[in-house]
């Protein structure tokens, strides 16, 4: 137990290392950064614009209302963004250094690679869209707060913290899959753009899409189940889907890592 | 001529080679179509008519939105401005060649390629849903063919532009994502510019980004009279003349800037 304490108080003594690193490194391009995080901001606006110019011909979509939908993003938004800051750019260099080989440095640190290619450098260009994502999750909460059972804001946290791991373990698994394949960036790039199907409510889909979006590729659990949960519109049983699942995601990534390693061939040898 | 079309060839075969990147590509757009289409399912279960468009308009829209994504797409200004920030367009400069037509040359290899592409998903679409695509009479198609040339064209001389103010400031990736999605969104991508609110559909009307996604696939859902079409052609010609001289001004007094940093 003590051996496994001090390696976590290791590892977040990396981490805030790395976060220092990082921080120095963006006060250099302060002006770069800022605009940087311009465009999701410019995205986002789009993003309510088009519910707006939907909802003005249309009361509901798959039964929810404009508000509920705008929360809905804004959950989206907050998780999309903490996973970009945390390791999606990461798991995208990895890819890129597969092709180089430049994963070999990687491997010869005294240090987990899966870490190091995971959590390496933390992306502060997205503080900005963050608090502005966290601005529309907070407007349109006031505007549907009266809709929320309060006793459901535990497993609410508890699904955004599923939310969290079921979206690493799924970005990592493809990422994982550039070990074989050499250039899994397609991999990534489909995954990221799949997760168009996370902004709306489920209900729109066929039920087929649903089950896969839940079961197969479980894109839904980043935001449309967390969302649906705190608005009463599915059940508790959703709930205790969602660590079966990250187990599951977790097993999956660790044995399709270790076997990756295994038949890693270096570019650069 | 003959050395531009020697690049244009090079460039061709370059882009035929990584056809699994441009296939893969196009697997991306239809995610996103699959998602406004349902969308859009879900909304004309509650009413027949979005803002004058019927369903199979709406569907007609957004297939031509993914067909045409390559007259809005494309990396020329990212590449120029790379060119420029490391010094490497000196070399550019001295070889005995425009510039220009040599870039030129080399985006449209690169659009070309996609636009065999495309015009085969068109082939998938009208084969799997005849009833909701359909194609417009020969004039029609002809002329939509015409204003997609024209959108090329602008599309390459906007590049430029993003590109010239390359030699000002140091890295132009960190406006040209923001400059695409604010373009993108008024050329028509997400949704058709009539069905905007007025105060959006003012700007969408009045810059020049419609007529390469939005004017054109308005012509081929033949939505729009002979009048409309004409002032369209003037406009964009307008547009084209003004971009023209805004390339040339910007990239005369960014020569004259420019220090080959580097080499």
């Amino acid at each position: 137990m003590k051996q496994l304490v001090n390696r976590i108080k290791y590892y977040l003594r990396v981490y805030f290392f790395l976060v220092k690193f990082n921080v120095m490194d963006i006060l250099i391009y302060r002006a770069n950064a800022l605009v940087m995080g311009l465009a999701p901001v410019v995205w986002l606006t789009t993003m309510l614009i088009f519910l707006a110019t939907i909802f003005s011909q249309v009361k509901t979509l798959g039964g929810w209302n404009f508000w509920e939908i705008v929360f809905l993003t804004g959950v989206h938004e907050v998780i999309f963004l903490l996973t970009w800051a945390t390791f999606l750019t990461n798991l995208r260099k990895f890819v890129e250094e597969i092709k180089t080989g430049r994963f070999d440095q990687i491997l010869l640190k005294p240090i987990s690679s899966r870490f190091l290619v995971s959590f390496r450098n933390l992306d502060f260009t997205s503080v900005g869209s963050l608090l502005n994502a966290f601005f529309v999750f907070c407007f349109s909460l006031g505007k549907i707060i009266e809709k929320i059972d309060f006793l459901k804001i535990p497993g609410f946290l508890i699904f955004l913290l599923v939310a969290y791991f079921v979206c690493y373990f799924i970005y990592f698994i493809f990422a994982s899959l550039s070990l074989f394949f050499i250039n899994s960036k397609t991999f990534i790039d489909w995954v990221f753009d799949a997760t168009d199907f996370d902004r709306y409510p489920a209900e729109i889909y066929t039920p087929s899409l649903r089950i896969f979006l839940t079961f197969f590729l479980p894109i839904l659990f980043f935001a449309y189940y967390p969302t649906a949960y705190l608005l009463g519109k599915i059940g508790e049983e959703y709930l205790l889907i969602g660590p079966f699942l990250v187990i599951g995601l977790g097993l999956i990534s660790h044995f399709l890592w270790h076997f990756g390693l295994q038949h890693y061939q270096s570019a650069s040898s | 001529m003959r050395k531009y079309w020697a690049i244009f060839k090079a460039n061709w075969q370059a882009s035929v080679e990584y056809r699994s990147e441009f296939i893969a590509h196009i697997i991306r757009g239809l995610i996103t179509f699959v998602v406004l289409f349902f969308i859009f399912k879900a909304v004309f279960l509650q009413t027949n008519n979005f803002a004058g468009y019927t369903f199979s308009s709406i569907f007609t829209y957004l297939v031509m939105v993914r067909i045409l994504h390559f007259s809005t797409r494309g990396n020329t200004a990212r590449l120029i401005a790379d060119e420029i920030r490391q010094g490497i367009i000196s070399f550019s400069f001295l070889k005995p060649i425009n510039y220009f037509k040599y870039q030129f040359s080399l985006f449209l290899a690169d659009r070309l390629f996609e636009i065999f592409l495309r015009i085969f998903l068109i082939l998938l679409f009208l084969f799997l849903f005849p009833s909701y695509f359909s194609f417009p009479s020969l004039p029609v198609l002809l002329l939509f063919f015409l204003f997609l040339l024209g959108a090329l064209v602008f599309n390459f001389l906007f590049n430029l532009l993003l590109a010239g103010s390359a030699f000002w400031v140091t890295d132009i990736r960190l406006f040209s994502t923001f400059v695409g999605l604010t373009t993108g969104f008024f050329a028509g991508e997400l949704i058709p510019l009539d069905t905007l609110p007025p105060i959006l559909k003012k700007i969408g009307f009045f810059l020049p980004f419609q007529y390469t996604l939005f004017f054109p696939i308005k012509i081929y859902q033949e939505s729009l009279g002979y009048k409309e079409i004409l002032r369209g052609i003037l406009v964009f010609l307008l547009w084209l003349g003004l971009i023209i001289w805004l390339v040339r001004f910007l990239w005369q007094k960014g020569v004259k800037r420019y220090e080959a940093v580097g080499q």
